[in-house]
């Protein structure tokens, strides 16, 4: 049977498939479907410094194959998560990693220095893709050099492996990913929400309260994969693919494209299961076609070099 | 009214059942213009539904439509078996939902969230539902009734063929209200204006005075039991204007409230609203998961 363990720089898990972060809360809401130790990693909600209340509703749009939302950062803050959702995730055997966020690299500074204080923290990912805010959020992902001071800045306070989670909105990925790179990135994670929105007729409005919001879903799978493949090309560092996988099918074709681990996002939401089920049909995959390992098929649709 | 319920909320470490299950589709049928039942078989469903609680319906093939459709219980029957949900088909969701036949298998998730909950004992109930706002009243209507509460229901509509219900809030022993803004049926005009009479009546009223008059009649009085709350479902606005008269009679109230949904399971924080506590204090809350169903004087209403 194949074995589905990876390492992606130093952070060792037993399966490739991470919950998404902002799809899966602080994984309380998913106990009922399965352990929380199941995923090979839980993405926490993205936190900021202070609670956050998030954008007024609706928040939420059905699109075609996808959706979009405009939740805004919603969370508790770094503080509540270090002293209850954290320890309690670790309580059930999870691999977590902390999503951080920020509206200014004063704000990425103080939650890594926080976090560098918590225990049994797997990895950090710094959001600099979120489109729902107004300050920071995407604003940091779009330039490669500002990218690369966020990255600068949370590299001085952390103690484990980070992750830079790219926005698909920008002219060339690649340039960001080389420019975090250059900053002691340890992986990245890729593709954030695009940027979208929805008219509702009957109202001539957006549907959105916000307006705008970001696209998920099988909808973004095309320039998720893109992207991953363009990156894989572009740096060396291991790469979380993420965007639009609700199928084991799916999340082999991103590690063809170059991704050693996957997180699935937007499927959470639509099917609770999509985890788990995602899990066993990679391992049906590589042991049907007589592959060991992940490993085995990282990049095979990469061009020869 | 106590607003605790073991339902749904808060899981700790203590194994939860899952809510994903396959349902029986029975029956399907238009009852009213564009607006269908259907009957779902599912004993365990049945058995642990409340009145207030919802399910997520999956309407995919492939990946389209991509999210589940949130829909209030509208009948419990754990003697068969089977919930009845009552659905008006506005999108691509429930116009795919109103081809369905019986025999078809529907995955859903549920029940969902947090249903009403009442006094023991009798007294008196209001209800009030807004359009498709009294589906998920029905189930409680007959609860109450079961209780032998005495049930006032009021309900609004567009118009006369937008309408049920009414018969089978009858039968259960309910008094009906109803209102039709462009006045093809019962009282023309907004339900709350009805409905803002008989709170006067009822409640601006001397209780002692009530309590004679009843005396002399030389007949039990409905009136005479003591007015124990309010629930009402309908859109925003309907719940906004239902909340602001309780508060002004000094009503108890449970409000079913609406948002769009992602995911029904409180991990998406789509369907966030602003509650207040006690102390005034402003919490996010989930309609999916602390709601749907909240008190009146903890919603904060924007707008």
């Amino acid at each position: 049977m194949a074995d589905l363990k990876v390492n992606l720089a130093g952070l060792a898990l037993d399966n490739p498939v991470m919950a998404a972060s902002g799809t899966y809360g602080f994984g309380r809401e998913f106990l009922k479907f399965y352990p929380s130790s199941l995923p090979g990693a839980i993405m926490a909600k993205g936190l900021t410094v202070e609670p956050t209340a998030g954008n007024p509703t609706p928040r939420i749009a059905e699109t075609p194959a996808g959706m979009l939302n405009s939740i805004g950062l919603q969370n508790p803050g770094v503080e509540a998560f270090i002293q209850e959702e954290l320890p309690w995730l670790k309580d059930q055997g999870a691999r977590v990693i902390a999503n951080i966020n920020g509206h200014s690299l004063k704000d990425f500074e103080e939650i890594s220095r926080r976090l560098a204080a918590a225990t049994g923290l797997d990895a950090i990912e710094v959001n600099i893709s979120c489109p729902n805010v107004d300050n920071g959020g995407m604003f940091f992902g779009t330039d490669p050099t500002l990218a690369a001071e966020v990255t600068k800045a949370v590299k001085k306070h952390c103690r484990v492996p980070l992750i830079i989670k790219l926005s698909p909105n920008v002219t060339d990925i690649t340039a960001i990913a080389k420019a975090v790179a250059a900053e002691g990135a340890d992986m990245l994670s890729l593709i954030n929400t695009l940027l979208g929105m929805a008219i509702d007729r009957k109202t001539r409005r957006p549907v959105l309260a916000r307006q705008v919001g970001g696209l998920s879903g099988p909808a973004v799978k095309p320039v998720a994969l893109r992207m991953v493949w363009q990156v894989a090309q572009a740096v060396d560092l291991p790469i979380i693919g993420m965007g639009g996988i609700v199928s084991a099918e799916d999340a082999i074709e991103f590690f063809l494209a170059g991704a050693s681990a996957v997180a699935v996002g937007s499927g959470n939401l639509t099917n609770p299961y999509c985890i788990p089920e995602i899990i066993a049909g990679i391992r049906q995959w590589l042991d049907q076609e007589g592959y060991a390992s992940i490993n085995d098929i990282r990049g095979l649709a990469l061009p020869c070099r | 009214m106590n607003h605790h319920s073991t339902t749904g909320n808060n899981s700790g470490n203590q194994a939860e059942a899952s809510p994903l299950k396959k349902a029986f589709l029975t029956r399907n049928q238009q009852i009213a213009k564009g607006i269908y039942e259907m009957e779902l078989v599912e004993p365990d469903l049945a058995a642990a539904a409340q009145p207030g609680q919802f399910v997520m319906l999956a309407i995919r093939k492939g990946v389209e439509p991509f999210l589940r459709r949130p829909f209030g219980i509208a009948g419990i029957q754990p003697q068969a078996g089977s919930i009845r949900l009552i659905y008006q088909v506005t999108g691509r969701g429930t116009a795919e939902m109103a081809g369905w036949e019986a025999g078809r298998l529907v995955e859903l998730l549920g029940p969902l969230g947090n249903g009403f909950t009442w006094e023991e004992g009798p007294g008196r109930v209001i209800l009030a539902g807004g359009g498709m706002g009294i589906a998920p009243l029905l189930p409680l209507a007959k609860a109450l009734r079961s209780l032998d509460k005495d049930v006032t229901v009021f309900l609004g509509a567009r118009s006369l063929d937008l309408v049920f219900g009414v018969k089978e809030l009858g039968q259960a022993g309910c008094q009906v209200q109803l209102a039709t803004e462009d006045g093809s049926a019962g009282a023309a005009g907004f339900v709350t204006l009805p409905l803002e009479s008989y709170l006067q009546k009822n409640i601006s009223a001397a209780p002692n005075q009530d309590h004679r008059r009843s005396q002399t009649a030389n007949q039990p009085q409905p009136s005479s039991l003591q007015l124990q709350g309010l629930y009402a479902c309908g859109p925003t606005p309907f719940l906004k204007a239902v909340s602001s008269l309780c508060s002004r009679y000094s009503l108890a109230a449970q409000l079913s409230l609406e948002e769009r949904m992602g995911c029904g399971l409180g991990a998406c924080m789509g369907c966030t609203v602003q509650i207040k506590d006690g102390a005034g204090k402003i919490k996010q809350q989930r309609v999916c998961y602390e709601g749907p169903v909240f008190r009146a004087e903890e919603v904060v209403f924007h707008g």
